[in-house]
């Protein structure tokens, strides 16, 4: 925790926390109310794993672990009943995209490249909650009606969300000039 | 890797773990998660408004996403409606040809004797003093003039011009159609005619001896004089007994069995194109 230490990076630290907040406030309600029922390719888009992917890769390594938390709980409040596992799949998430991102330049190809592995983590993740909520599943199926089209929707919504968080990059002043 | 490591990670690990296993650890014990519930009841509104524009926007795309979905549905129920359309239409044949075969058959018991053919009416050609109907049956089917023809109500008229696959035929109300007849209640004999100012109405004049026991309501039977009509055709009922201004005699009106204002729901007929001898024996 020594990082923390210094009141200056303390202060941007919460600073990036409270504008990543406020947009996976956003962002969740989005996912949970608006894209759910409009359900883009037959399915509800994880958008948060898209958000929690472009902070680990566009900026700060802890936010984007305390924001992957935070936006696990948050998501499971709204939408799933316990026990859920969100927070922790999240972070799961974030730390894969901190350990690849890390190795890529941050720019949108690399953040789609990043991506790939964020969608077999989300295929995992749907795959096993599915287990544990249903039980046996056949996995031809569950693939082909539930997971693919979930996949699909989330990388092609997962752009927008990208020039999002670099939007949400300005008023903080992270390392990333908005650029593509 | 080093992050991995770090301290920092560790703690949110356990925060992960901690959050995961908070709420379903209070759920297992019945209780609520508070701030969990916050949470959402912070998010409602939003949820809210994102539903309805959500709502908005799908009730607008369906209109155009349903549209093709609609012009299938509507194509399919019109092929429905035809298939029905055709279904119905095929059922109303059976229906219509199995009732004339039931006349037909019902005519056969009751006159073994005769020899019958069918015929449909092709074509009905009406002009101010004569109605002719063609039928589809000719000399090719063994068809000769002055056959009688009859329907299961009764006597209809009989054929006047035979050609190779068809034939023209007079009805009785016609004024050159002359039948002898007689009444089944008191067998008085005497000879049906078409009149020209009755023939409008479908009817005919019947002739008789002054002092013949007439009455309205007596049943008109062909006698089987002349070369024409076979004996016990049934012609129709007396409605009427007028006296004849010029010739001073009685005449009685009779209304054929066979409604001649409606000729063409008739559609088939049958010609008697001879006599099982053994059977009339």
């Amino acid at each position: 925790m020594k990082s923390l230490t210094s009141s200056g990076e303390k202060r941007m630290l919460l600073r990036r926390i409270i504008v990543y907040g406020i947009a996976i406030f956003l962002i969740g309600v989005l996912q949970c109310s608006f894209f759910s029922r409009l359900s883009p390719f037959g399915s509800t888009p994880d958008l948060i794993i898209s958000t929690v992917c472009a902070i680990a890769m566009l900026d700060n390594k802890k936010a984007a672990i305390i924001c992957a938390i935070s936006a696990g709980y948050f998501i499971d409040a709204l939408g799933s009943t316990a026990p859920s596992f969100s927070a922790l799949f999240y972070l799961i998430a974030a730390t894969v995209a901190i350990l690849i991102g890390e190795k890529l330049i941050p720019k949108l190809l690399s953040f789609l490249l990043l991506m790939l592995p964020m969608l077999v983590l989300r295929g995992i993740g749907t795959y096993l909650n599915l287990w544990i909520a249903i039980g046996k599943l056949p996995a031809a199926s569950v693939l082909g009606s539930i997971i693919l089209p979930e996949l699909l929707s989330t990388f092609t919504l997962c752009i927008p969300v990208y020039f999002l968080i670099k939007l949400c990059m300005l008023p903080i002043g992270a390392r990333n000039k908005f650029s593509f | 890797m080093k992050f991995i490591k770090s301290k920092f990670f560790i703690v949110c690990v356990i925060i992960a773990v901690i959050i995961v296993l908070v709420p379903s650890v209070l759920a297992a014990f019945g209780q609520v998660d508070i701030i969990r519930s916050g949470l959402k009841t912070i998010a409602k509104p939003f949820e809210w408004c994102g539903g309805k524009v959500a709502g908005a926007i799908d009730g607008f795309v369906s209109v155009f996403k349903d549209y093709d979905e609609l012009v299938k549905e509507n194509e399919e129920l019109k092929a429905e409606i035809e298939a029905l359309k055709h279904q119905s239409s095929d059922n109303e044949v059976l229906k219509t040809e199995n009732e004339w075969l039931r006349e037909y058959l019902e005519l056969h018991n009751n006159n073994p004797q005769f020899v019958l053919t069918d015929a449909d009416i092709i074509s009905h050609e009406a002009g101010n003093y004569s109605t002719v109907l063609t039928l589809n049956k000719g000399a090719v089917h063994g068809i000769k003039n002055n056959m009688p023809v009859i329907t299961s109500s009764g006597l209809l008229g009989h054929v006047t011009e035979t050609g190779l696959d068809w034939c023209k035929v007079v009805s009785i109300v016609e004024t050159s159609s002359t039948v002898g007849v007689y009444t089944d209640r008191t067998g008085v004999i005497g000879t049906v005619e078409g009149d020209i100012a009755l023939r409008q109405q479908g009817k005919c004049l019947m002739s008789y001896a002054a002092d013949a026991d007439i009455k309205v309501g007596d049943r008109v039977y062909t006698s089987g004089t002349g070369s024409v009509y076979p004996n016990g055709l049934y012609i129709g009922r007396i409605i009427s007994i007028e006296a004849d201004e010029a010739t001073r005699k009685l005449k009685a009106v009779v209304e054929p069995s066979i409604d001649f204002s409606k000729l063409d729901s008739l559609g088939s007929v049958m010609i008697i194109c001879g006599y099982d001898k053994e059977v009339a024996q």
